[in-house]
């Protein structure tokens, strides 16, 4: 993995894209990272990371709605590679859910 | 804005609403008479207060400021007469409330010591407020049916400016777990055209959702206050009839028929017949 110039949170390795969101995923931050988050609808396979968010809101699940409906649209393999609570709260009181991986396949 | 900004915010204001609310209850006392606009601000100032308590999930000064509001409410509406131990009360509470703003505006995420002075208080303003009155303001307009049946409709069709305006439908629904159960709900995320010209904090969600609950439709209603103007919010009550839905549906915006299939997936819709028992709840849908 590379260290250097993280400020993006997309990763793109191959077919893979990794999206290592950090920080508030809420209204305040949603502008920021809508271009990198969509980006990633490039690759075949999306991967997406919760573990380093600090706060979510309904504005910040939007986001990944879109992103998870619009990869669903083209046919792309996504999954959330790490959960949070806070999202998964979230998603529960709205009657949601995203994908996990696939059993087997190695949170990276 | 950041959260902590807006919540800093959030005391400015509660402060603000406080001080409000006692100068109107200090200037009551000496106009017993023509304060219905007074007691209406009043009311106003600590729903104020609850809802925006509600979108920082400050729990402890929720439960406060709902009896407060509730007595004030009752006020307003004339069901309780102002005196003088009230009208003391009343200002103790608000006494009390900005102890608590102030507490958590410290200590955002530690809970308000609920100590003896805390628990006399709310005892005392429980015993003027009235919870979950079928009998008040709004009744529901089809009713006597089903009697068992307390199975609320909510149609939540928010306003694009919603987040932008500093609100978040979690509250709403989350709210609304305290004045009952959600035991189904369906949401509805609006796919923009293309993703690429889309500003992220317009809000593209949507709500349908069933909601047990003995709350009355003034109750229910409240929890929309902030956003009705704006947002399309639609209560059906218990037992409403298939036309009450087949109306909605109509002036729902898109296909009628593809509303009404939903709803009856979703087991919210009575049969057009009105002999027919009432459909099962099924578990939450999924969508995303």
């Amino acid at each position: 993995m590379l260290d250097a110039e993280i400020e993006s949170p997309l990763q793109v390795e191959g077919q893979e894209a990794t999206l290592n969101l950090q920080g508030d995923l809420t209204v305040f931050t949603v502008d920021a990272l809508k271009d990198d988050v969509f980006l990633a609808l490039n690759c075949p396979r999306i991967r997406v990371s919760l573990a380093a968010v600090t706060d979510i809101d309904s504005c910040g699940l939007q986001l990944l709605l879109l992103l998870a409906r619009q990869a669903q649209h083209l046919g792309r393999d996504f999954a959330l590679s790490h959960r949070h609570p806070e999202a998964d709260a979230l998603l529960a009181l709205y009657g949601l859910d995203l994908p996990s991986p696939a059993a087997g396949e190695g949170a990276s | 804005m950041n959260n902590a900004s807006a919540l800093a915010l959030f005391f400015e204001e509660a402060f603000e609403q406080s001080r409000l609310l006692e100068s109107l209850l200090l200037s009551l006392d000496e106009q017993p008479e023509s304060n219905a606009e007074d007691l209406g601000a009043m009311f106003r100032s600590a729903h104020t207060i609850k809802g925006s308590a509600g979108l920082f999930g400050l729990d402890g000064l929720i439960a406060f400021t709902h009896v407060m509001e509730n007595v004030l409410d009752r006020l307003r509406n004339g069901k309780l007469a102002i005196d003088k131990p009230l009208l003391g009360l009343l200002l103790a509470g608000n006494d009390h409330l900005r102890q608590m703003l102030a507490h958590y505006r410290r200590e955002p995420a530690t809970p308000f010591p609920e100590d003896v002075e805390h628990r006399q208080l709310l005892a005392a303003l429980e015993e003027h407020a009235q919870f979950a009155q079928p009998n008040a303001s709004a009744p529901p307009p089809a009713a006597p049916e089903s009697a068992g049946s307390d199975i609320w409709h909510l149609f939540l069709r928010y306003h694009p400016d919603i987040f932008r305006h500093g609100f978040d439908p979690a509250s709403f629904l989350r709210y609304l777990g305290k004045l009952g159960s959600i035991v189904h709900i369906h949401t509805h995320l609006a796919m923009p055209d293309t993703l690429l010209a889309l500003d992220p904090t317009t809000c593209l969600l949507g709500n349908e959702l069933a909601f047990r609950s003995q709350a009355n439709a003034a109750e229910i209603a409240a929890a929309f206050e902030f956003i009705r103007d704006d947002s399309a919010i639609d209560i059906l009550p218990p037992a409403s009839d298939y036309d009450a839905f087949a109306e909605l549906a109509a002036r729902y915006g898109g296909a009628a028929e593809t509303h009404l299939a939903r709803w009856k997936d979703a087991g919210y819709l009575p049969a057009a017949t009105p002999t027919a028992p009432p459909l099962p709840a099924p578990a939450p849908s999924v969508e995303a």
